[in-house]
Protein backbone atom coordinates (compact mmCIF):
# COMPACT_ATOMS: atom_id res chain seq x y z
CA UNK A 1 0.00 0.00 0.00
CA UNK A 2 1.21 3.74 -0.77
CA UNK A 3 2.55 5.61 2.57
CA UNK A 4 2.85 9.16 1.07
CA UNK A 5 4.25 11.39 3.37
CA UNK A 6 2.18 14.40 4.20
CA UNK A 7 2.96 17.59 2.12
CA UNK A 8 2.75 20.79 0.41
CA UNK A 9 -0.45 21.60 -1.42
CA UNK A 10 1.89 22.81 -4.22
CA UNK A 11 3.52 19.61 -4.62
CA UNK A 12 2.84 18.25 -8.24
CA UNK A 13 4.18 14.76 -6.98
CA UNK A 14 1.72 14.37 -4.59
CA UNK A 15 -1.18 15.91 -6.32
CA UNK A 16 -0.18 12.80 -9.00
CA UNK A 17 -0.05 10.31 -5.84
CA UNK A 18 -3.57 11.48 -4.72
CA UNK A 19 -5.38 11.17 -8.22
CA UNK A 20 -3.55 7.54 -8.31
CA UNK A 21 -4.93 6.41 -5.14
CA UNK A 22 -8.01 7.73 -5.54
CA UNK A 23 -8.29 6.15 -8.61
CA UNK A 24 -7.57 3.08 -6.98
CA UNK A 25 -9.08 3.23 -3.70
CA UNK A 26 -12.18 5.74 -4.22
CA UNK A 27 -14.14 2.58 -4.78
CA UNK A 28 -13.23 0.05 -2.05
CA UNK A 29 -13.44 2.98 0.55
CA UNK A 30 -16.98 3.81 -1.08
CA UNK A 31 -17.87 0.64 -0.52
CA UNK A 32 -16.88 0.53 3.13
CA UNK A 33 -18.67 3.67 3.84
CA UNK A 34 -21.69 2.48 2.21
CA UNK A 35 -21.88 -0.59 4.56
CA UNK A 36 -21.33 2.52 7.47
CA UNK A 37 -25.10 3.74 6.27
CA UNK A 38 -26.41 2.12 3.57
CA UNK A 39 -26.25 5.32 1.58
CA UNK A 40 -25.12 5.62 -1.64
CA UNK A 41 -24.54 9.51 -2.45
CA UNK A 42 -23.82 9.89 1.57
CA UNK A 43 -21.03 7.49 1.17
CA UNK A 44 -19.56 9.11 -1.78
CA UNK A 45 -19.71 12.35 -0.10
CA UNK A 46 -17.89 10.78 2.92
CA UNK A 47 -14.80 9.13 0.05
CA UNK A 48 -14.85 13.41 -0.86
CA UNK A 49 -14.79 14.40 2.11
CA UNK A 50 -11.76 11.66 2.93
CA UNK A 51 -9.57 12.77 0.19
CA UNK A 52 -10.07 16.37 0.56
CA UNK A 53 -9.08 16.36 3.95
CA UNK A 54 -6.51 14.42 3.28
CA UNK A 55 -5.75 17.03 0.35
CA UNK A 56 -5.36 20.04 2.55
CA UNK A 57 -3.47 17.90 5.23
CA UNK A 58 -0.32 19.59 6.35
CA UNK A 59 0.55 17.34 9.71
CA UNK A 60 2.78 14.61 10.35
CA UNK A 61 3.58 12.27 7.78
CA UNK A 62 0.68 9.81 7.43
CA UNK A 63 1.77 6.12 7.57
CA UNK A 64 -1.16 4.25 6.32
CA UNK A 65 -3.00 6.37 4.18
CA UNK A 66 -6.14 3.69 3.62
CA UNK A 67 -6.91 3.72 7.63
CA UNK A 68 -6.56 7.51 7.29
CA UNK A 69 -9.05 8.04 5.30
CA UNK A 70 -11.17 5.50 6.45
CA UNK A 71 -11.13 7.14 9.84
CA UNK A 72 -12.04 10.83 8.38
CA UNK A 73 -14.68 9.02 6.18
CA UNK A 74 -16.32 7.47 9.36
CA UNK A 75 -15.82 10.26 11.57
CA UNK A 76 -17.93 12.53 8.77
CA UNK A 77 -20.05 9.81 8.36
CA UNK A 78 -21.02 10.19 12.35
CA UNK A 79 -20.97 13.89 12.66
CA UNK A 80 -23.89 13.68 9.65
CA UNK A 81 -25.67 11.05 11.18
CA UNK A 82 -25.21 13.07 14.72
CA UNK A 83 -26.78 16.72 12.69
CA UNK A 84 -29.83 14.17 11.53
CA UNK A 85 -29.40 16.91 8.43
CA UNK A 86 -32.86 15.95 6.78
CA UNK A 87 -31.74 17.74 3.10
CA UNK A 88 -35.00 16.98 0.96
CA UNK A 89 -33.57 15.26 -2.04
CA UNK A 90 -34.85 13.23 -5.09
CA UNK A 91 -34.06 9.59 -5.34
CA UNK A 92 -30.58 9.69 -6.72
CA UNK A 93 -31.95 7.90 -9.78
CA UNK A 94 -34.49 10.62 -10.75
CA UNK A 95 -31.90 13.84 -10.13
CA UNK A 96 -30.99 13.82 -13.74
CA UNK A 97 -33.02 12.45 -16.63
CA UNK A 98 -30.94 13.08 -19.46
CA UNK A 99 -29.53 9.78 -21.13
CA UNK A 100 -32.57 7.14 -19.79
CA UNK A 101 -33.08 4.65 -22.24
CA UNK A 102 -35.78 3.28 -19.84
CA UNK A 103 -39.38 4.81 -19.74
CA UNK A 104 -40.04 6.69 -16.76
CA UNK A 105 -42.10 4.25 -15.27
CA UNK A 106 -39.28 1.73 -15.42
CA UNK A 107 -36.72 4.46 -13.84
CA UNK A 108 -39.16 4.82 -11.15
CA UNK A 109 -39.96 0.94 -10.74
CA UNK A 110 -36.36 0.36 -10.57
CA UNK A 111 -35.38 3.25 -8.28
CA UNK A 112 -38.22 1.67 -5.72
CA UNK A 113 -36.73 -1.42 -6.27
CA UNK A 114 -33.49 -0.43 -4.80
CA UNK A 115 -35.14 1.90 -1.93
CA UNK A 116 -36.89 -1.50 -0.73
CA UNK A 117 -33.22 -3.17 -0.66
CA UNK A 118 -31.77 -0.61 1.46
CA UNK A 119 -34.52 -0.40 3.97
CA UNK A 120 -33.69 -3.89 3.86
CA UNK A 121 -30.00 -3.71 3.94
CA UNK A 122 -30.19 -1.11 7.00
CA UNK A 123 -32.21 -3.36 8.85
CA UNK A 124 -28.95 -6.00 8.90
CA UNK A 125 -26.10 -5.02 11.14
CA UNK A 126 -22.66 -3.42 10.32
CA UNK A 127 -20.50 -6.51 9.60
CA UNK A 128 -23.71 -8.43 7.90
CA UNK A 129 -23.43 -5.63 5.44
CA UNK A 130 -19.40 -5.21 5.39
CA UNK A 131 -19.21 -8.67 3.53
CA UNK A 132 -22.63 -8.29 1.39
CA UNK A 133 -21.02 -5.13 0.61
CA UNK A 134 -17.05 -6.21 0.05
CA UNK A 135 -18.68 -9.66 -2.01
CA UNK A 136 -21.17 -8.12 -4.03
CA UNK A 137 -19.67 -4.42 -4.95
CA UNK A 138 -16.05 -5.20 -4.35
CA UNK A 139 -16.14 -9.00 -5.64
CA UNK A 140 -13.57 -9.35 -2.81
CA UNK A 141 -12.60 -13.59 -2.18
CA UNK A 142 -13.19 -14.56 1.35
CA UNK A 143 -9.59 -14.65 1.76
CA UNK A 144 -9.40 -10.64 0.81
CA UNK A 145 -11.90 -9.94 3.75
CA UNK A 146 -10.94 -12.29 6.55
CA UNK A 147 -7.98 -9.73 6.38
CA UNK A 148 -10.23 -6.66 6.58
CA UNK A 149 -12.88 -8.08 9.26
CA UNK A 150 -10.21 -9.72 10.98
CA UNK A 151 -11.18 -12.99 11.15
CA UNK A 152 -10.77 -16.23 8.61
CA UNK A 153 -12.29 -17.24 5.65
CA UNK A 154 -14.49 -19.96 6.88
CA UNK A 155 -15.97 -17.43 9.01
CA UNK A 156 -16.60 -14.78 6.71
CA UNK A 157 -18.15 -17.80 4.18
CA UNK A 158 -20.54 -18.52 7.26
CA UNK A 159 -21.15 -14.80 7.85
CA UNK A 160 -21.83 -14.27 3.92
CA UNK A 161 -23.76 -16.74 4.11
CA UNK A 162 -26.10 -15.87 7.14
CA UNK A 163 -26.24 -12.08 5.60
CA UNK A 164 -27.96 -12.97 2.60
CA UNK A 165 -30.35 -15.48 4.39
CA UNK A 166 -31.44 -12.42 6.43
CA UNK A 167 -31.80 -9.96 3.76
CA UNK A 168 -33.77 -12.49 1.98
CA UNK A 169 -36.04 -13.11 4.86
CA UNK A 170 -36.97 -8.74 5.42
CA UNK A 171 -37.51 -8.52 2.13
CA UNK A 172 -39.51 -11.36 1.97
CA UNK A 173 -41.34 -9.62 4.87
CA UNK A 174 -41.36 -6.53 2.84
CA UNK A 175 -43.62 -8.33 -0.06
CA UNK A 176 -40.77 -7.70 -2.21
CA UNK A 177 -41.36 -9.23 -5.36
CA UNK A 178 -38.03 -11.00 -7.17
CA UNK A 179 -37.67 -11.17 -10.90
CA UNK B 1 -32.89 -21.65 2.98
CA UNK B 2 -34.83 -22.83 0.17
CA UNK B 3 -32.49 -23.77 -2.46
CA UNK B 4 -34.93 -24.21 -5.12
CA UNK B 5 -35.79 -21.40 -8.07
CA UNK B 6 -38.96 -19.27 -6.42
CA UNK B 7 -39.92 -16.00 -8.13
CA UNK B 8 -43.38 -15.90 -6.24
CA UNK B 9 -43.56 -13.03 -4.02
CA UNK B 10 -43.44 -14.35 -0.36
CA UNK B 11 -41.09 -17.03 -1.16
CA UNK B 12 -37.18 -17.03 -0.15
CA UNK B 13 -35.74 -16.75 -2.74
CA UNK B 14 -32.67 -19.03 -3.53
CA UNK B 15 -29.13 -18.35 -3.07
CA UNK B 16 -28.52 -18.24 -6.82
CA UNK B 17 -31.24 -16.03 -7.00
CA UNK B 18 -29.70 -13.35 -4.27
CA UNK B 19 -26.15 -13.06 -5.55
CA UNK B 20 -27.41 -12.22 -8.97
CA UNK B 21 -30.04 -9.96 -7.22
CA UNK B 22 -27.02 -8.52 -5.08
CA UNK B 23 -25.19 -7.75 -7.88
CA UNK B 24 -27.41 -6.10 -9.88
CA UNK B 25 -28.43 -3.98 -6.87
CA UNK B 26 -24.74 -2.62 -6.01
CA UNK B 27 -23.85 -2.40 -9.61
CA UNK B 28 -26.97 0.31 -9.98
CA UNK B 29 -26.41 1.94 -6.70
CA UNK B 30 -22.54 2.59 -7.60
CA UNK B 31 -22.38 6.68 -8.16
CA UNK B 32 -21.05 7.26 -11.76
CA UNK B 33 -19.09 10.58 -10.51
CA UNK B 34 -17.12 7.64 -8.64
CA UNK B 35 -15.40 6.84 -11.88
CA UNK B 36 -14.28 10.18 -12.52
CA UNK B 37 -11.43 11.50 -11.21
CA UNK B 38 -10.57 13.23 -7.84
CA UNK B 39 -11.94 16.63 -8.14
CA UNK B 40 -9.57 18.78 -5.87
CA UNK B 41 -10.38 22.16 -4.88
CA UNK B 42 -9.53 24.94 -7.48
CA UNK B 43 -9.32 22.57 -10.28
CA UNK B 44 -11.86 24.07 -12.17
CA UNK B 45 -9.79 26.86 -12.74
CA UNK B 46 -6.84 24.74 -14.47
CA UNK B 47 -9.84 22.79 -16.51
CA UNK B 48 -10.86 25.63 -17.66
CA UNK B 49 -11.57 25.37 -21.90
CA UNK B 50 -8.67 26.54 -23.68
CA UNK B 51 -9.21 30.00 -25.42
CA UNK B 52 -8.74 29.87 -29.15
CA UNK B 53 -6.28 33.02 -30.41
CA UNK B 54 -6.83 34.41 -33.80
CA UNK B 55 -3.89 36.48 -35.11
CA UNK B 56 -4.88 40.03 -35.81
CA UNK B 57 -4.62 41.09 -39.40
CA UNK B 58 -1.79 43.75 -39.28
CA UNK B 59 -3.90 46.60 -41.43
CA UNK B 60 -6.60 46.50 -38.74
CA UNK B 61 -6.80 50.02 -36.83
CA UNK B 62 -7.28 49.42 -33.09
CA UNK B 63 -9.22 52.12 -31.17
CA UNK B 64 -8.95 52.69 -27.40
CA UNK B 65 -11.48 50.86 -25.60
CA UNK B 66 -14.23 53.14 -24.72
CA UNK B 67 -13.41 53.81 -20.97
CA UNK B 68 -9.95 55.02 -22.02
CA UNK B 69 -11.63 57.57 -24.42
CA UNK B 70 -13.60 58.99 -22.07
CA UNK B 71 -10.67 59.26 -19.96
CA UNK B 72 -9.09 61.32 -22.47
CA UNK B 73 -11.52 63.44 -23.18
CA UNK B 74 -12.36 64.43 -19.86
CA UNK B 75 -8.93 65.22 -19.38
CA UNK B 76 -8.65 67.70 -22.44
CA UNK B 77 -12.08 69.18 -21.89
CA UNK B 78 -10.56 69.97 -18.01
CA UNK B 79 -7.07 71.53 -19.64
CA UNK B 80 -9.02 73.52 -21.80
CA UNK B 81 -11.32 74.91 -19.41
CA UNK B 82 -8.07 75.83 -17.21
CA UNK B 83 -5.89 77.22 -19.87
CA UNK B 84 -8.79 79.71 -20.36
CA UNK B 85 -9.38 80.43 -16.61
CA UNK B 86 -5.47 80.67 -16.48
CA UNK B 87 -5.92 83.56 -20.12
CA UNK B 88 -8.78 85.32 -18.10
CA UNK B 89 -6.86 86.36 -14.49
CA UNK B 90 -3.82 87.28 -16.59
CA UNK B 91 -5.97 89.68 -18.74
CA UNK B 92 -7.80 91.25 -15.61
CA UNK B 93 -5.13 90.96 -13.13
CA UNK B 94 -5.69 90.08 -9.39
CA UNK B 95 -9.53 89.77 -8.77
CA UNK B 96 -11.43 92.43 -6.49
CA UNK B 97 -11.70 90.56 -2.82
CA UNK B 98 -14.79 93.07 -1.84
CA UNK B 99 -18.18 93.03 -2.85
CA UNK B 100 -18.80 95.66 -5.92
CA UNK B 101 -21.12 98.62 -6.36
CA UNK B 102 -23.24 98.85 -9.05
CA UNK B 103 -21.23 101.55 -10.38
CA UNK B 104 -18.35 99.77 -10.21
CA UNK B 105 -16.84 101.44 -7.46
CA UNK B 106 -15.51 99.26 -4.65
CA UNK B 107 -17.22 99.74 -1.21
CA UNK B 108 -16.13 100.52 2.57
CA UNK B 109 -15.18 97.14 2.82
CA UNK B 110 -12.51 97.61 0.22
CA UNK B 111 -8.44 98.29 1.79
CA UNK B 112 -7.17 101.49 1.03
CA UNK B 113 -4.43 101.39 -1.18
CA UNK B 114 -0.99 101.83 0.83
CA UNK B 115 0.90 104.09 -1.43
CA UNK B 116 -2.15 107.26 -0.98
CA UNK B 117 -1.39 108.51 2.46
CA UNK B 118 -4.37 110.04 5.03
CA UNK B 119 -4.32 113.54 4.63
CA UNK B 120 -4.47 113.41 0.36
CA UNK B 121 -7.87 111.62 0.88
CA UNK B 122 -10.65 114.64 0.01
CA UNK B 123 -13.77 115.47 2.43
CA UNK B 124 -16.63 115.25 -0.34
CA UNK B 125 -19.71 116.12 3.00
CA UNK B 126 -18.64 115.78 6.39
CA UNK B 127 -22.83 116.65 7.11
CA UNK B 128 -23.89 113.67 4.55
CA UNK B 129 -25.32 113.88 1.70
CA UNK B 130 -29.13 114.89 2.13
CA UNK B 131 -29.79 117.99 4.01
CA UNK B 132 -26.72 120.46 3.51
CA UNK B 133 -26.93 120.06 -0.38
CA UNK B 134 -26.85 123.46 -0.80
CA UNK B 135 -24.40 124.75 1.79
CA UNK B 136 -20.73 124.88 1.81
CA UNK B 137 -19.22 121.69 2.73
CA UNK B 138 -15.21 122.89 3.02
CA UNK B 139 -13.43 126.21 3.40
CA UNK B 140 -13.49 127.37 -0.34
CA UNK B 141 -17.28 127.45 -0.26
CA UNK B 142 -18.28 124.68 -2.45
CA UNK B 143 -21.22 122.89 -1.95
CA UNK B 144 -22.24 119.46 -1.88
CA UNK B 145 -23.98 119.67 -5.29
CA UNK B 146 -20.91 121.65 -6.95
CA UNK B 147 -18.53 118.52 -5.78
CA UNK B 148 -20.18 116.55 -8.14
CA UNK B 149 -18.77 117.72 -11.34
CA UNK B 150 -15.45 118.19 -9.21
CA UNK B 151 -13.54 115.08 -10.35
CA UNK B 152 -11.51 114.07 -7.73
CA UNK B 153 -7.60 112.94 -7.68
CA UNK B 154 -5.08 112.75 -4.62
CA UNK B 155 -3.03 115.31 -4.92
CA UNK B 156 0.28 114.32 -5.51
Amino acid sequence: MTNPASGNEQDPDRDQMIDTYYREHSRELWALFYAMCSDAERAYDAVQEAFLRYYDYKGEPVRDLRAWLLRVGQNWLRDVARKKSNSCGLLPEMDDFSGWQESAEDRLKLAERQEQIRKAMRELNEDDRKVLVMKYSMDWSAAQMAIVMDCSAAAIDMRLSRARRRLAEILVEQGFEYE
Amino acid sequence: MNDSPNSQPGRMPSDDQMEGFLRDFFVAEAPAALKQPFRRPGVAQIMRPPVVCVSRPADVRTSLPRSRRMIVATAISVMAMLFVVAIQIKNDGPPQTGPVNGAGMATSNQTLPSAAPLQNLMLVSPNGDAKSAVHPVGEDGVTLEETDSIELKPQR
